[in-house]
This record gives structure tokens, C-alpha cells and sequence, in this order.
């Protein structure tokens, strides 16, 4: 199990003022995130939405260390970034998904990759074992657990990255745009595997994501455009005010635009609907 | 197809010899070969195919596939042979156009040609029943003690790794491209040398562009999983050694001891 | 006339090795000039494996494959059929490699030995059909953003201006901006004549959004077709091998499980919409 973190109120992830700009080609310099500031709470499911070139992928980069802020601070469960000795300390605080799960999984059988992580953080062969066997029956892999990643499926693949990263037992993971490659039934996979670790584990889960339907398992939501934070709330606040999120180029469910359609229509919800089943309890009040 | 070759024709199993550390089986492998090598005569060969028909008794069937793979092999040995026969002067046998076929030709021909047999399916035993990451982690062990004399065994071993990891992702990512600049009219078959040469380029750059962006995001991924380098890290399997391992390697020693003393009798 | 007609298609990866696997077993399928098809099934059902199928990439190894009345049988037709049929892989943006954009757009006209100025006409064409600004063509392909690579990967199929344009999941990952374009762009080419489009997809909304006529493929079978609303009625057949139904299609179902008389083929959320109102205003009448 992961190290528990109750009792400790200190927010778990602090951005203050961060600014970040990349290099281009011909010398310049392009901001990807000016002035953002966030904080995160131990245990919560934060979904991070933007659109593409919104910045998020660049935010969450900043969550371990990988990348560090040009001005402003991030601090990981009280630790500095930007201080170097605290790198690996952060980067076994804070697990990171990525986007392609091909580039991400590094050795050539399934078991052997869940191990990378422990071994390289020099944990006792026994504890490696334990964990190992652990994380993958709770992500469902221990019927692969022999094979090469590359005849997984995308799902699968995507599942390993994430027990992978779990076997590390950090407090926080960070998946960035995990489901970006992923088939509808893999997606689904993922992200029921994700919600259970929130709610059982009591990881902190922050999903960078530009499909808001994504959003649904999670209690609060942050919006980028333009590398600021623009809208912080839970879901409801975010999806009541559409044509704001329509205009950050991103859509709401199509369960929510089908509500909105019949709002227009007469029809009247105590609280948007942010999925079929609440939509339809909704309905059938006011047809029956 | 390009994406189906059995790379390292590892067939998974759990034979004495699957069973095995690789690194007892890499030193077996070694140990053996030496005394192949050194045993001479017919009865050399006598002792060493018995010895080798032994070894294949502990792998549960799987060395079947060590006389499949003997197969595009037949064009070298046949060629050894032939060399080996013609290259010794002495006794002729007969005659082949301008060459004497000698008896001591022949000896000489059917012994080496016996020797690279029996080496190649020694060779064989041990990749059919060794995984390649097992080969690769039984290496670096081997050959931990170098890294004081400053060879980067960790890095080279985690290199092999992840080859064996990406080359199936490679094979796979290199057929969509070709596929799809076909798709576009790229034609391999057309034009002078040059012509040819030059319609290369549009099934290269994308691969090696993909490459690099892998290598990229591979690099931030490890790094993000505190990878480091070799130092202070741990591995999940332990090679440890079994009695198994010990009296396999007792057995190969043996055999080197026999080749030894058969050599130094003047067989 | 017809412009595929497949009749007993079987296909076999790797055949006569130990890795032997059936894509295809015995698929019939005819689509019409100027319709918009959309594939559809779960990963591993076969589509990419029938639409390479198309352009002559794979030679039937069992059945036939005619291709706008033509013979894919006969080597000289099959190798000539790119000229003809275009198909846009999935994640095409891995093809691309000119120095240039419009090198990169002018890679299939210069192919097909047109002339100077003709290329010239469909790089710009295509450019024009894509969104994407005259500004580009000197930038290097590999330079550009994610979805910026995509849509330059599409214009060059589009500039071969197929008579059949075939294309495999390629809103895989976008944003909904870019999705939201590319679906434009797709509509502005069906209103041009006589062009057919195929299109894979996982994504249910799309093929209701779009295509005429539906293929549902599983486990190397064709298991469904017809046009989209006789596709959609079968719904439960649909979900009973693993994919979703569109969401106006769902909401209606889980109506009819609680007693409301609504018709479940609907496609889009007006017509859901309207739907509604409807059996709305039946069940308000005395009697209804």
C-alpha cells in the first residue's frame, strides 16, 4: 500500500506564479504557462482540460520535476523543485503516465517492466517481488505478466505504465492525456482502473485529458487555455457555464449538450446532468 | 511478413535446462566449446556428440528445434568440408580436376566439420532455452567484475534491453510507413541505381524521425521512474545458484578435464 | 455503380507460419459511388485489415475484390489502384518526411507524373480543403504541433484527388477543435460529386454524424450492415459485441427500460430532441 498520508493538511502539490516558456527554432522563445497558481489537496482526482497548445502537458511536466518553472515555485509535498537534491525524492512522490504507451515501458517482459521503477529506487529483491505481484493483480495484468509488452493491447499497455508507476507507491500520479491512443474499450479500462486507486488507495490521481467526459469520476476540474488557469471548480460549476468552455476550444459531454438541447426545449434539470443515467433520471419525472 | 520473425528462437519451457541461471548456462556453453575444440580424433567426436546428446536429455524436447535451425546452416558446413578436404596434402583418395583428395584431407574435413556441428548446436541449446533478457542479465553478471576496468556493463546490458524491447515496435512501425508511402505512389522497383537509392528516403526519414522522437519520450519516461545509471540499483531475480546449477557445471568441468587429458594422452 | 464490391474475402497474417491469425473470414461487402461508409468494430476485428484491401496494399488471398468495377485479383490492376483510391492511415503524421509541407502535399501528385502546374493546383487544393494556411507550405513538416502534422499527413492523400477516399480512425486522439475541423473538411468533400469516403472508426457519434451506410465488423466477420439507422436499431447487438452506440441512441434505450414509449433510431441529438417533445406531448393527452 502506498504510504498514507492522512492527518497531513498541508496541500500535497503547490504552484505559485509559475511561468514556463519553450525555445523555438530561430531563437525565440514561446510562453507555455504565465502566472499559474494551484493547489492540491492530498487524495483528490483533479482532471487538468485544455486544448491542444493549452499548456497542460507542459503543467504537468512540472509536477515531478521533469521540468522546472522559469519563475515562480512548485512544491511537492514541501519540497522545492527547483532544489536539485530533491529531485528523486519528488520524482518517487509523484508518478507520471504518459501519453504514448509504447515510448514508456522500457523492459522487454511485462513483470520485468513493473519492476524498473522499484529497482532503480535500489528496494530489496523481496519487496520488488511482493509489490510487483501486487500492483499487477490490481491492474489485472498478472494473466500477462510473462509476456512482451508489444503484444499487449493498447489497454493493457497503458495499465502496465500505470502499475509500473503505482509499484514506486507514490503519493500522486499524473497521467498525461493516458487514453489519448487508446480504443473506446481500453479507454474505459483505464480509467475504471484509475478511479478505483483514487477511491480505495487514497492516491491523489491528476488527469490531463481534452475530452471532458473524461472528467466524470473526478471531484474537481481545472481549466487551461493559453497557459493560464482559467476556470477551477467541480464539475458542475465548469460544465453550467458552456459557452465560456466551448470558447477554450473544448466540448461538454455529449450527455450534458443533450440536456442543454432539452433545457432549450422546456425541459428543466435541478442540476446539469453529467451523464445518461442522470439525464434520464431527470427525464423521467417530467414524462411520466 | 516483416513483423514475425522469431527473434532469438527463445521457446519457452521449464526443462532442467530452462531451469538453469543463465549465467551457469553461459559458462557451461563456454566451458563446453573449449572441450569440443580440444578433443582430438574420431573418438573425440565420439565423446563429445555423446556428451552433447546428454545435455539435450535435459531439455524437455526443446532441442528438436536445435536440428530444425541446423537447416540454412547445410550450405556452410558442406563448404567447410569441402575446403577442409582439398586444403590437406598427403595420401590421395581421388582425384577432383586439379585437386587431390587426400585421406588425411578427408579426416581433417569430417573432424572440423563434426566440431562446428556440435558447436553451433551447442550454441543453439543455450539460446532455445534462455530467454533474451535472461541472456542479457546473465552477461552483465558475467561480466560485472570488467566494470573496474571502466567497461559500462550496466549501461551496455540496459542498451540490449531495450533493443530487444523497440525492435518488434520498429518492425511494426516500419511496415505502416512503407505501407503508407506506397499508399502515395513511392515506387522501389523504378529507375536507374540513383532513382532507386533516392525513393529510400521516404520510408527512412519517417522511420528514423520516429526513432528519435521514441528515444526522446523513452528518456523522460525512465527518468521519471528515477532511473539513474547502474549505481544503487537493485534487480527483482536474484541469479542464484541451485544445486542443479552446480552439478551441471560440475558435469561440464568434467568433460573439459577429460578433452584436457585425451589431449595431452596423444590420442 | 458500385465502387467496391468485396465477395467472400478471407485474409490470413503470416500465413503458413506458427504465427498464423485470420483477419478476414469470408467478408461480403458493397459500397456505392458518392456514399459515405463508416467500418466500425472492436480493435483486432479487421477494418485495417479490409481497407488496405482497397488500394491494392494487400492482395486478396482468397475471394474478390473489385475496386470501382475493376479486378484487385489481376497484379496490374492492383498496383495501379493508389492512383485512384486514397487512404489515410491511422496516425498518418509518421509519414511525413519532405523538407517542406508543400514537398510533403506534393509527394503523391509528382508520383502520379503530373505537371508542374497541376501539382500546384492540388498542393493548394488540398491545403484549401484542410484548413491549413498558405503560410505553412515553406515550414518543415516535423517541426509543427501534433494536429498541425495530421491535417498537412491528410491534405497530401487529398491531393491525389481520389475518387475514393479511404481513411483509418483518423480522428484518433484529436482535440475537439481539430476534430471539429476535420469533420468540416470531410463534409465539404462529400458535397463535392461522386467522391466515396471510408471511413474507420471507433467513434460511434461520427458514424451516426456521417456515413450513409455502416459496416460493423467482429472478430474478422461482417456482422452488420445497412444504413445508419437500420445499424443503430440493432443497438443491442452492437453493445453485445463490445462497442458503444451513439449517445442519443443510448438515452433512448434506457427511456424504453423505464416505460417511455420513445423510438430508439434516432440519429443526432435533435432528432433525440425532438423525439422527446414528441412522446411528450402524446403521454399529456387524456388517454395517450
Amino acid at each position: 500500500m502506498p504510504p498514507s498520508a492522512a492527518g497531513n493538511n498541508e496541500p500535497l502539490i503547490i504552484l505559485e506564479n509559475v511561468d514556463y516558456s519553450y525555445p523555438v527554432g530561430d531563437g525565440g522563445f514561446v510562453r507555455a504557462l504565465s502566472g499559474c497558481s494551484l493547489k492540491i489537496k492530498r487524495g483528490e482526482f483533479v482532471t487538468i482540460a485544455g486544448s491542444n497548445g493549452s499548456g497542460k502537458s507542459t503543467l504537468a511536466k512540472h509536477l515531478n520535476a521533469l521540468l522546472l518553472p522559469e519563475k515562480g515555485k512548485v512544491l511537492v509535498d514541501g519540497l522545492d523543485t527547483s532544489c536539485e537534491d530533491n529531485v528523486w525524492e519528488i520524482r518517487r512522490r509523484v508518478g507520471m503516465v504518459f501519453q504514448n504507451p509504447d515510448n514508456q515501458l522500457v523492459a522487454a517482459v511485462s513483470e520485468e517492466d513493473v519492476a524498473f521503477g522499484p529497482e532503480n529506487l535500489g528496494l530489496p529483491p523481496g519487496e520488488i517481488r511482493k509489490r510487483v505481484r501486487y500492483y499487477l493483480d490490481l491492474l489485472k495484468l498478472t494473466e500477462v505478466k510473462d509476456r512482451p509488452p508489444h503484444l499487449l493491447s493498447g489497454g493493457q499497455k497503458q495499465r502496465l505504465a500505470v502499475a509500473g508507476v503505482l509499484a514506486m507507491e507514490p503519493l500522486c500520479i499524473v497521467l498525461d492525456e493516458p487514453t489519448a491512443m487508446l480504443d473506446p474499450a481500453g479507454r474505459r479500462e483505464l480509467l475504471q482502473a484509475v478511479t478505483k486507486l483514487n477511491r480505495e488507495l487514497k492516491v491523489t490521481v491528476i488527469l490531463i485529458t481534452h475530452l471532458m467526459e473524461e472528467a466524470v469520476f473526478s471531484q474537481r476540474m481545472v481549466l487551461l487555455h493559453k497557459g493560464k488557469i482559467v476556470m477551477d471548480g467541480t464539475l458542475r460549476e465548469i460544465f453550467a457555464r458552456r459557452e465560456r468552455v466551448e470558447g477554450y476550444g473544448l466540448v461538454l459531454p455529449e450527455a450534458a449538450q443533450l440536456a442543454e438541447k432539452l433545457k432549450a426545449v422546456g425541459f428543466h434539470f435541478q442540476q446539469l446532468p453529467l451523464s445518461i443515467d442522470e439525464l434520464v433520471d431527470g427525464l423521467c419525472g417530467q414524462l411520466k | 511478413m516483416l513483423g514475425h520473425i522469431p527473434l532469438g528462437q527463445f521457446i519457452p519451457g521449464h526443462s532442467p535446462a530452462h531451469r538453469l541461471s543463465p549465467v551457469s548456462k553461459i559458462v557451461i556453453v563456454i566451458v563446453s566449446a573449449v572441450g569440443i575444440m580440444l578433443l582430438p580424433g574420431f573418438y573425440g567426436l565420439l565423446i563429445a556428440g555423446g556428451y552433447l546428446l546428454l545435455m539435450m536429455l535435459f531439455t524437455g524436447g526443446t532441442a528438436v528445434y536445435a536440428f530444425k535451425g541446423l537447416k540454412p546452416l547445410w550450405i556452410l558446413i558442406a563448404f567447410t568440408f569441402i575446403f577442409q578436404a582439398l586444403a590437406v596434402p598427403g595420401e590421395p583418395v581421388f582425384t577432383l580436376g586439379a585437386f587431390d583428395v587426400t585421406r588425411q584431407g578427408l579426416e581433417k574435413a569430417g573432424l572440423m566439420t563434426g566440431r562446428l556441428l556440435f558447436l553451433v548446436l551447442l550454441a543453439s541449446l543455450l539460446t532455445l532455452t534462455t530467454s533474451p533478457i535472461g541472456l542479457t542479465r546473465g552477461l552483465e553478471k558475467l561480466l560485472s567484475p570488467l566494470k573496474k576496468f571502466g567497461l559500462p556493463v550496466h549501461e551496455l546490458a540496459m542498451m540490449m534491453t531495450i533493443a530487444l524491447r523497440f525492435i518488434p515496435t520498429l518492425i511494426n512501425e516500419a511496415e505502416v510507413i512503407i505501407k503508407a508511402q506506397r499508399s502515395r505512389g513511392s515506387d522501389l522497383t523504378r529507375g536507374n541505381p540513383v532513382d532507386r537509392i533516392k525513393a529510400l528516403i521516404p520510408f527512412i526519414v519517417p522511420l528514423l524521425a520516429g526513432s528519435l522522437r521514441r528515444a526522446e519520450e523513452l528518456a523522460v519516461a525512465m527518468e521519471a521512474r528515477c532511473y539513474r545509471g547502474g549505481n544503487n540499483r537493485t534487480a527483482m531475480k536474484q541469479m542464484k545458484m541451485g544445486r542443479i546449477d552446480f552439478a551441471a557445471l560440475t558435469l561440464a568441468l568434467l568433460f573439459l578435464l577429460i578433452s584436457i587429458s585425451a589431449r595431452l594422452a596423444g590420442w | 455503380m458500385w465502387a467496391i464490391e468485396v465477395e467472400n474475402l478471407c485474409y490470413t497474417h503470416s500465413r503458413g507460419t506458427p504465427f498464423e491469425k485470420a483477419a478476414l473470414q469470408n467478408v461480403s461487402v458493397k459500397i456505392a459511388r458518392g456514399q459515405t461508409a463508416a467500418i466500425i468494430g472492436p480493435t483486432g476485428s479487421g477494418k485495417s485489415t479490409l481497407v488496405q484491401h482497397f488500394n491494392g496494399i494487400l492482395a486478396p488471398q482468397k475471394g474478390t475484390v473489385k475496386i470501382l468495377g475493376r479486378n484487385a485479383a489481376d497484379k496490374a490492376v492492383r498496383t495501379g489502384l493508389w492512383r485512384q483510391v486514397g487512404l489515410v492511415f491511422q496516425y498518418p503524421e509518421q509519414q511525413l518526411f519532405e523538407e517542406t509541407v508543400y514537398d510533403d502535399i506534393a509527394f503523391a501528385p509528382k508520383n502520379l507524373g503530373l505537371s508542374k502546374e497541376e501539382i500546384k493546383n492540388r498542393v493548394y487544393r488540398a491545403l484549401n480543403d484542410t484548413g491549413l494556411p498558405e503560410n505553412i507550405l515553406t515550414r518543415s513538416p516535423l517541426s509543427l504541433s501534433g494536429g498541425l502534422k495530421r491535417r498537412v499527413a491528410i491534405a497530401g492523400v487529398l491531393a491525389l484527388q481520389p475518387e475514393i477516399l479511404v481513411l483509418d480512425e483518423p480522428t484518433a486522439g484529436m482535440d475537439p477543435v481539430s476534430k471539429k475541423q476535420f469533420l468540416n473538411t470531410l463534409k465539404k468533400l462529400q458535397q463535392r460529386n461522386d467522391i466515396t469516403i471510408i471511413m474507420v472508426t471507433h467513434s460511434m457519434e461520427d458514424a451516426a454524424r456521417l456515413a450513409d451506410w455502416v459496416l460493423v465488423l467482429d472478430d474478422g466477420r461482417a456482422v452488420l450492415e445497412g444504413t445508419t439507422r437500420e445499424v443503430f436499431k440493432q443497438a443491442h447487438k452492437i453493445i453485445s459485441i463490445g462497442l458503444d452506440v451513439p449517445v442519443e441512441v443510448k438515452t433512448m434505450l434506457k427511456l424504453r427500460q423505464r416505460g417511455i414509449p420513445v423510438r430508439s433510431d434516432v440519429l443526432g441529438l435533435d432528432e433525440a430532441v425532438k423525439e422527446i417533445v414528441k412522446v411528450k406531448e402524446q403521454l399529456k393527452k387524456p388517454g395517450g
